[in-house]
């Protein structure tokens, strides 16, 4: 790495440029000016495509260059984000790319030299977008095995990027806004092969974005899961740019800073953006969001996203001088290996760690029923059986297609894409199992989270070893190695310990693959065969796991558990009891993982004592005739039940059903449900307040936790009404029934106005979370509104509107509220309303309260806020954030030119 | 074609604008943050959109077979028309002298800013043959009828199911937008693509909402489609589209932002109305 690189980021946080897109903006750029006069007569338009500019308008790219180095940028980044075939294709400029890239390292190379200093040196950064497509999921409505694009064209279209930023003179490649971590994994491949090409390494940043609330990435995956899929590469730096604002960035990055040996970054957008897409924040309210990551040394370079601009840049320079950058320090023990799906798996962390099961049902040769189902297409039912593995406790599953009559290579990309669209399944980490390395490369190309590869060996020789160990590296796989060489299968002792010192070697040296990466599999060969030569593995094994823990460091160990009491076939109580104290003897040695089928796993603990006994006597070899022995007692055992895991589905009451039904949405029956509670509770009041509101209440979490979306909610909302409605003869005296009322609100949309749907789906969340929503409809006078507010003592009110002459009747209902002397708190929403419109024309008018809501999800939240307890608090805090925003909205009134002058340009 | 051009589409079949239709903006506004087709196999929000997606399409098949379907209705004239400053003054042919009718539009000053006005894609002046330029608008909806048909399909007080025609509806009125401009270039134009811009008043380019009614009026809108406008110029049915064509190559979209005073002052003065109703109806 570039020294001075080195030095600065060891001395202090370094500054990243902003947005080059909001600047080019400011230009105002039309069709022509994007063609320049190279592209004068091109076919499709070019507007938009700002990274055609380095060609046509070169100045204009060189003066934000300028602009933010000025601004106190350590480091720009080319304006090459999209400059890939795949991104390009769309203008027809695929010949272009290398030409692009080439000039605008060229440019931002020209700008940094030019602004260098002796104690200011800055940096490039060659830009790597993610293209518009991704990799892990489907784009075809019917067809989730399909993708739009294949990881092959995409790190091709990455080689010539890398390859043009390179030879124009870039100082680290930065592979931003990664929506989908497979992509990435595509652009490292890329950088990889072009590295090898070139014989030099740059280093290498990488930026994800967290799309929304839920905090996962486009394509699901957790910080943690999408953090362990690109841990392979040794990373200058990992972080979060786009998606977000500053302020909902720090969970995110704390989360980072606690999972990654790595430097972390991150470039966050200028807030969040307003109903037209802008940005708001200033920059001087973003560098304040920045200051509880300098004061908890959460990172070592910073910069901006889209809103952002120089006087973000310089904002942020003047805090980052004064800043401490993050020290990485040793994050997790060496040993620990990190898989991922959707959600990470720690191996190795603790010792108190489970034995990681790996389930092996959806295997070919180990399951007739899978292999069956995958032969005639049965994809639906096979993936049944990988998510039933999962429910009943596997933390991986094992994936093999070797078939002789199996199109293996495309069966398992087939079956790896499906599981993707697959949340039960793909939360887990995958095991790709084949003998055949056309079907693992197969494999690794389509998972996005951190798999291991079953399996490599000394089989073939050390050199085919090496390269796929390489390989399976560069995907960023894990790897398990079984203990053969070119002599055969290790058997005994002696040989398992030798092949796995020779492979251990080969592999740290000559593959240059961490210990923690390594699972050594020792071969679990049967027992009780009747061979006196076999009667000793499972013991060899057992201590060939102690031996490989003690002498080899920091690997894993697996294996293959049935294989073991193959000569026991068709008795399950022997083969369950088997395995059970193998396991058992074999996770005391060190056994990490092991390849077995959950639903049959039986406790040491839990086996008849006598039975125990026998089989140890087996296992371990401690008796001559221990097969016989063991047989003899197992015929006079009763066949345990099958034991599972899965829950066995309990009769429903009717309260459970009720909620059930709230939960899930689904009306069938609800009225039969609804009346048999009231005939048990004979209140329906109580009814109401009981078991339906904890259904209201659990779908009121599940929205809020991004869990459940709008059309649930609604449908939810329904079954409620449909519920009450049975009740509503017997609920006369509700109100007296108890001192307490409920709490009210009354939603409006103003007068003029006929918005309704948005202010529908903000009565149906409120209805969901304990409120009584009395809507007045569309076009409602002020007076109506002021009225319904008296006669229903309302505890809150909502007004909506679409457009903007909604805004100033909106003034006018709370002057009207005003006027009666009315206190209560007032939700604005719709998309014609902004923070800021409220923090000037409403919020001034009214002191009892007044909040712009952005939308359905906010809004129980903010209505909670404005009637519980700490509302006064609540409200004299906004009241404090719509005095700021009033005085920034005058402070940043833009400068305007009269009209006659206007009308001349 | 030297006069006013004009087309009324009383009737347009749903599956004509099928093809047009966007779904990602249907999702978002059911609050998934995902674009369209990805979301239905988003590991999160996979499923969940994967049901709306089948009632959603359930419904529009439904629509297509005419079963309890609204109406999808559109007008459009093309005018000859020259600008001055910041209005477009309309004729009833190319020979006409005197304007039956003006269109006000505003100019970005924001001094950093682009300077644009819609007005300035169309001409100023006559061609050397004397043919002035045009300049277009439509009003269009796609839900005239969607209450009475809810009504009839006895989903009055399902909430979830009148959401679901009402969100389909937005997404129909965009798509016949697409598919008018596309028709109204072909014969206005016979050109296979949609030529030029269609801004609609109450957005960036054209904040005024109130210039929606001299939209009406040169259509005859409500009369022959049955789109009302309400006192701040909303428009019912919901799903409902009023815009301008400007067919010129220079023509694109952009933000007018803030106005100063002096222009705020004359084009009250245009347009006749006091400074206190334009700060209202413009957005």
């Amino acid at each position: 790495m570039n020294k001075q690189l080195k030095d600065a980021l060891i001395s202090r946080v370094l500054v990243l440029d902003g947005a080059m897109g909001t600047m080019v903006q400011r230009y105002g750029l039309n069709e022509s000016d994007y063609r320049g006069k190279r592209f004068e007569d091109w076919t499709v338009r070019l507007r938009g495509n700002i990274d055609v500019l380095v060609l046509t308008q070169p100045q204009i790219i060189t003066e934000i260059h300028e602009a933010y180095l000025q601004a106190g940028a350590d480091i720009i980044e080319t304006n090459t984000f999209n400059a890939n075939a795949i991104s390009q294709d769309e203008y027809l400029l695929k010949d272009y790319v290398w030409e692009i890239n080439l000039k605008a390292a060229q440019l931002a190379r020209s700008c940094a030299d030019r602004y260098t200093s002796a104690d200011k040196p800055r940096f490039v950064a060659g830009s790597i977008g993610p293209t518009g497509k991704t990799l892990s999921l489907s784009a075809d409505v019917n067809n989730p095995g399909t993708r739009e694009l294949d990881f092959e064209r995409l790190c091709e279209a990455y080689q010539e990027q890398v390859m043009a930023l390179v030879e124009g003179g870039v100082d680290i490649l930065l592979i931003e806004t990664i929506f989908d971590a497979l992509n990435a994994k595509a652009a490292l491949m890329a950088i990889e092969i072009v590295n090898q090409k070139l014989n030099r390494s740059l280093p290498v940043m990488v930026s994800g974005t967290i799309t929304d609330a839920s905090g996962r990435t486009f394509t699901g995956q957790t910080i943690e899961a999408f953090a362990a899929s690109l841990s392979h590469y040794p990373l200058l730096s990992i972080g979060l740019n786009c998606g977000l604002g500053v302020k909902q960035m720090l969970p995110h990055i704390q989360t980072l800073a606690a999972t990654s040996p790595f430097k972390i970054s991150m470039h966050a957008n200028a807030g969040l953006p307003n109903a037209l897409g802008n940005y708001d924040e200033t920059p001087l309210q973003m560098a304040e969001a920045l200051k509880p990551f300098f004061d908890h040394r959460l990172i070592n370079i910073v910069g901006g996203c889209c809103g952002t601009t120089p006087e973000n840049i310089k904002e942020i320079a003047l805090l980052a001088s004064a800043a401490v950058p993050r020290k990485s320090t040793e994050f997790m023990p060496e040993k620990t290996l990190v898989l991922s799906g959707l959600e990470s798996l720690v191996i190795g962390a603790s010792k108190n760690d489970p034995l990681f099961c790996i389930g092996e049902r959806s295997n070919v040769s180990g399951s007739k029923k899978f292999a069956r189902l995958i032969r005639e297409k049965q994809w639906s039912e096979a993936l049944k059986i990988a998510k039933d593995q999962i429910s009943q406790g596997a933390h991986m599953i094992d994936i093999c297609m070797d078939d002789a009559l199996l199109d293996a290579r495309s069966s398992m990309a087939t079956f790896l894409k499906l599981i993707a669209s697959e949340p039960d399944i793909a939360r887990v980490p995958v095991v790709i199992d084949s003998s055949d390395w056309n079907v693992v490369e197969a494999g690794l190309r389509c998972v996005q989270g951190r798999s291991i590869v079953n399996s490599i060996s000394l089989k073939e020789g050390e050199k085919p070893f090496v390269e796929r160990a390489k390989m399976i590296k560069s995907y960023g796989a894990a790897v398990v190695v079984m203990l053969f060489d070119e002599k055969g299968q290790a058997d005994t002792f002696s040989r398992k310990i030798e092949v796995a010192q020779r492979s251990y070697e080969i592999l740290i040296q000559k593959a240059d693959f961490e210990p923690s990466s390594i699972v050594f599999d020792p071969n679990v060969l049967a027992i009780g065969t009747g061979m006196e030569e076999h009667s000793n593995y499972a013991v060899d094994f057992i201590n060939a796991c102690g031996w490989i823990r003690h002498h080899l460091p920091g690997v894993h160990l697996s294996g293959g558990i049935s294989n073991l009491s193959f000569a026991f076939r068709g008795n399950n109580v022997v083969r369950e009891a088997i395995h059970s104290v193998f396991l058992h003897y074999a996770k005391a040695a060190g056994l990490t993982m092991a390849i077995v089928n959950p639903s049959s796993l039986v406790e040491y603990e839990a086996l008849d004592a006598k039975l125990r006994d026998l089989t140890e006597d087996l296992v371990l070899n401690r008796k001559t005739n221990a097969t016989e022995l063991l047989l003899d007692y197992a015929t006079s055992l009763k066949p345990t039940e099958h034991k599972s895991i899965e829950k066995e589905r309990v009769q429903l009451g009717p309260k459970e059903a009720l909620q059930e039904a709230l939960v899930s949405g689904n009306d069938e029956g609800v009225e039969d449900w609804v009346m048999q509670v009231y005939e048990q509770m004979k209140d329906a009041v109580a009814v109401i307040e009981g078991p339906l509101m904890q259904g209201m209440n659990i779908v009121g979490d599940k929205f809020g936790a991004g869990e459940m979306f709008l059309p649930q909610v609604v449908k939810s909302a329904r079954v409620m009404k449909k519920a009450v409605a049975v009740l509503e003869p017997f609920l006369l005296e509700r109100r007296n029934s108890k001192g307490e009322s409920i709490r009210k609100v009354v939603l409006a949309t103003v007068k003029g106005d006929v918005h309704d749907i948005g202010k529908n789906m903000v009565g149906l969340v409120l209805s969901c979370n304990g409120f009584e929503v009395i809507d007045l409809g569309v076009m409602v006078l002020p007076e109506d509104i002021v009225e319904a507010v008296i006669k229903y003592d309302a505890d809150l009110l909502g007004v909506s509107g679409l457009i903007a002459p909604s805004l100033a009747e909106m003034e006018t209902v709370v002057m009207a509220l005003n006027e009666a002397n009315l206190r209560v708190p007032v939700m604005v929403g719709g998309a014609t309303t902004s923070p800021e419109h409220t923090a000037v024309k409403l919020a001034p008018l009214y002191p009892w309260g007044v909040v712009q809501v952005k939308d359905a999800s906010r809004a129980v939240g903010v209505a909670v806020s404005l009637i519980g307890e700490g509302r006064r608090e609540y409200i004299q805090k906004v009241n404090m954030e719509y005095e700021e925003l009033r005085n920034q909205h005058f402070a940043k009134e833009t400068d305007l030119i009269s009209i006659e002058e206007a009308r001349k340009k | 074609m030297s006069k006013i051009l004009t087309v009324c589409l009383p009737a347009v079949p749903v599956d004509a604008v099928i093809e047009d239709i966007g779904w990602t903006p249907f999702f978002v506004q059911w609050g998934f943050q995902s674009t369209f087709p990805q979301v239905l196999n988003h590991p999160q929000k996979g499923a969940q959109a994967r049901a709306l997606w089948e009632e959603v399409q359930a419904l529009l098949q439904d629509w297509r077979n005419g079963k309890h379907a609204p109406e999808l209705k559109a007008v459009a004239a093309l005018f000859p028309a020259l600008s001055k400053d910041e209005r477009v003054f309309l004729y009833t042919s190319d020979e006409d002298e005197i304007p039956f009718t003006t269109f006000h539009f505003l100019r970005n000053q924001e001094r950093d800013g682009s300077h644009a006005c819609l007005a300035d894609f169309v001409r100023s002046e006559p061609d050397a043959s004397g043919k002035k330029d045009r300049i277009g608008c439509f009003v269009l909806t796609s839900a005239a009828g969607l209450e009475e048909q809810l009504l009839a399909a006895g989903g009055k007080n399902d909430e979830y199911k009148r959401m679901l025609a009402h969100t389909l509806a937005f997404r129909l009125a965009e798509a016949l937008s697409e598919y008018l401009h596309r028709y109204v270039s072909k014969i206005w134009w016979n050109s296979d693509r949609p030529l030029g811009i269609r801004p609609a008043p109450g957005y960036p380019s054209c904040p005024d909402h109130s210039e929606k009614s001299e939209i009406f009026k040169c259509l005859q809108a409500e009369e022959k489609i049955g789109v009302h406008l309400t006192e701040s110029y909303a428009m019912l049915p919901q799903a409902s589209v009023a815009g301008y064509y400007f067919f010129s190559e220079q023509a694109h979209y952009f933000k007018v932002g803030r106005i100063g005073e002096d222009q705020k002052r004359m084009y009250a003065q245009h347009k006749g109305m006091t400074l206190e109703e334009i700060q209202k109806y413009i957005s």
